[in-house]
């Protein structure tokens, strides 16, 4: 008998875990995210965006009641150049239009009756209407000042002022490409700037919905089978976190080119992953709030989906490798194997001979999942 | 009426054959462990003086008990074909665990091949170790929180049904949320183990 010993064995010291060396780039940390963890040194016009974001997170005060409903609308009045400007203009020429027909209607069988004595008594009916089509350009003039002239004088000057609009409608999901260390999920926020361009697509009564069930603890993690393959998805009392309409309207968005779509959250049909799309956005609602309870609904919507993964692996080589799924995004397998849509970078960058960008993944591709 | 009796002889030649699958597991099993081919076999030589060492281990308890049937709702009792088949089928296919829930120290006086040692006190909720063996049994661990799509099939043992080890061991994996569906007792342990015959390993001194 040659007797071995097992190589397998946990008595003695703890497993080695070389994927867990201290100094790997894109280690997993696995600590719950602390404020300190945030990016040491960001980028300084990444810090001045950042600065804007949170202005503008700050005037997006969804909590309140019906006083601080009327400054947030004046807060999107104000920042909202493109169709604001557009609107303004527009209004007083509308009003024009609409009167000018029915005055000058009234004016000709009014004045043009008596015969005219002189020049004045001649030219009285052209005089007449020119005279009527200025007043009524001047009240309306007067009304549109009456109506937005004052909201224009209050509005904070914002800093968005001075982007472009293109450089507001620009700004995307597809942050999420970059590669980079995601340490928490406080970054994970970060990382997704772009999705606050996707939440003020959203009404704020679809977002309130959604941030006070999150807050309030009562999403639920629904498991079904959606053309026979499980997936797992957070649902608010009667409101899908990936509502239809709601999700509609992002999509019309992503296809008139007003935002772009993240590549991890593209499926191997070529479709958008909308639950994780939705999941991200209300996450980052969240965590842009920096208040204790919204940091906590953030996270426990994280561990929820993490919790109730069916996603299974096999073990080759020491390594454990997925096989991706019709509806599968990249975000969504990273959600469920790490807790955070974005540390879909760490299977990115493990699979690099095999996989160029998030939205290459295959039906049947077989992913390997560090440890 | 042709076509019935096919299918007769075609019913009863596949349960001769599973028949004598059964045979076969109940008489040994070789299967790869740890990139080495591990065979059990009954009548082993040592049999008598290893019978002989687990039958004087001292009670796990005092008054002395003896262990349940079942451990657990869900935890499925298994009888030495069942872990036969289990050494084959999954430890034998990287699927699985045999795990041995003695301590090193008693583990010392043999057990069976194909194991890991895994003492239950290195579950214990207040080891700092316990997540880093949990990963290594398959959970995923995202702060908190465990997630056990992943985990592996364990089939967990003792010195016997004097014994309380697989007892302890099986408790701290139900509490970290284990699926029980994933955990089954070989009640027998050494004891019974050792008494059949069966081959029982030992560290070279």
């Amino acid at each position: 008998m040659i007797p071995s010993k097992p190589k397998i064995s946990f008595n003695t010291a703890p497993p080695s875990q070389p994927d867990e060396a201290p100094g790997t780039a894109l280690r997993f940390d696995p600590t719950p995210p602390q404020k300190q963890a945030a990016p040491q040194a960001p980028p300084p016009e990444r810090s001045a965006e950042h600065d804007r974001m949170l202005e503008r997170a700050r005037r997006m005060d969804f909590s309140g009641g019906p006083a601080a409903q009327d400054r947030d609308f004046e807060g999107f009045e104000g920042h909202d150049l493109p169709a604001g400007d557009a609107m303004r203009v527009a209004a007083p020429r509308r009003s024009l239009g609409h009167s000018l027909p029915a005055r000058g209607g009234l004016s000709e069988g009014g004045f043009l009756a008596p015969p005219p004595p002189g020049f004045l008594a001649r030219n009285v009916g052209v005089l007449a209407v020119g005279g009527l089509i200025a007043g009524t350009f001047v009240l309306g003039l007067a009304t549109a000042y009456v109506l937005f002239g004052d909201r224009r004088a209050d509005a904070p000057q914002t800093a968005l002022a001075d982007e472009t609009p293109d450089a507001v409608t620009r700004a995307v999901l597809s942050d999420l490409t970059d590669v980079r260390t995601p340490s928490s999920i406080a970054e994970a926020a970060s990382l997704s700037r772009k999705a606050d361009q996707a939440l003020e697509l959203l009404s704020k009564a679809d977002l309130k919905t959604l941030r006070a069930e999150a807050l309030a603890g009562t999403l639920q993690v629904v498991t079904d089978a959606v053309d026979g393959v499980e997936r797992v998805r957070l649902r608010a009392a009667g409101t899908d976190l990936g509502r239809q309409d709601l999700v509609d309207r992002l999509i019309v968005a992503v296809e008139d080119g007003r935002i772009d779509m993240a590549p991890s959250l593209l499926t191997p049909q070529g479709a958008v992953d909308t639950d994780t799309m939705m999941f991200n956005l209300v996450q980052t609602a969240l965590l842009r709030d920096e208040t204790a309870a919204s940091d906590t609904a953030a996270r426990n919507m994280a561990r929820m989906v993490f919790a109730a993964s069916t996603a299974r692996t096999q073990t080759l080589d020491g390594q454990r490798i997925y096989t991706v799924r019709a509806g599968d995004s990249l975000a969504y397998i990273a959600l469920q194997f790490y807790g955070q849509p974005d540390a879909y970078v760490r299977i990115l960058a493990a699979n690099r001979n095999t996989l160029q960008s998030p939205d290459k993944i295959q039906e049947g591709q077989r992913l390997i999942i560090p440890g | 009426m042709n076509y019935a009796v096919r299918l007769a002889v075609l019913l009863i030649g596949c349960a001769g054959l599973a028949q004598a699958q059964d045979r076969d597991l109940t008489a040994g099993a070789t299967f790869m462990f740890d990139g080495v081919s591990t065979t059990i076999t009954p009548a082993s030589a040592q049999a008598t003086r290893h019978a002989a060492t687990f039958a004087a281990l001292p009670s796990g308890c005092d008054p002395q008990c003896i262990a349940p049937a079942r451990l657990a709702l869900g935890v499925t009792t298994l009888a030495e074909p069942g872990v036969l088949a289990f050494l084959v089928n999954d430890v034998g296919a990287n699927a699985g665990f045999l795990v041995d829930a003695r301590t090193p120290q008693d583990r010392s006086a043999g057990f069976i091949p194909g194991s890991v040692n895994l003492p239950h006190a290195a579950l214990a909720p207040d080891n700092s170790l316990r997540n880093d063996i949990l990963r290594a049994l398959g959970v995923r661990i995202f702060e908190d929180v465990f997630n056990f799509a992943d985990a592996q099939p364990l089939v967990v043992y003792d010195g016997g049904p004097t014994q309380h080890d697989a007892g302890a061991l099986v408790a701290h994996l139900l509490q970290v949320g284990y699926p029980p569906g994933k955990i089954s007792y070989y009640r027998g342990g050494m004891q019974v183990w050792s008494v059949l015959g069966l081959t029982v390993q030992e560290l070279p001194q």
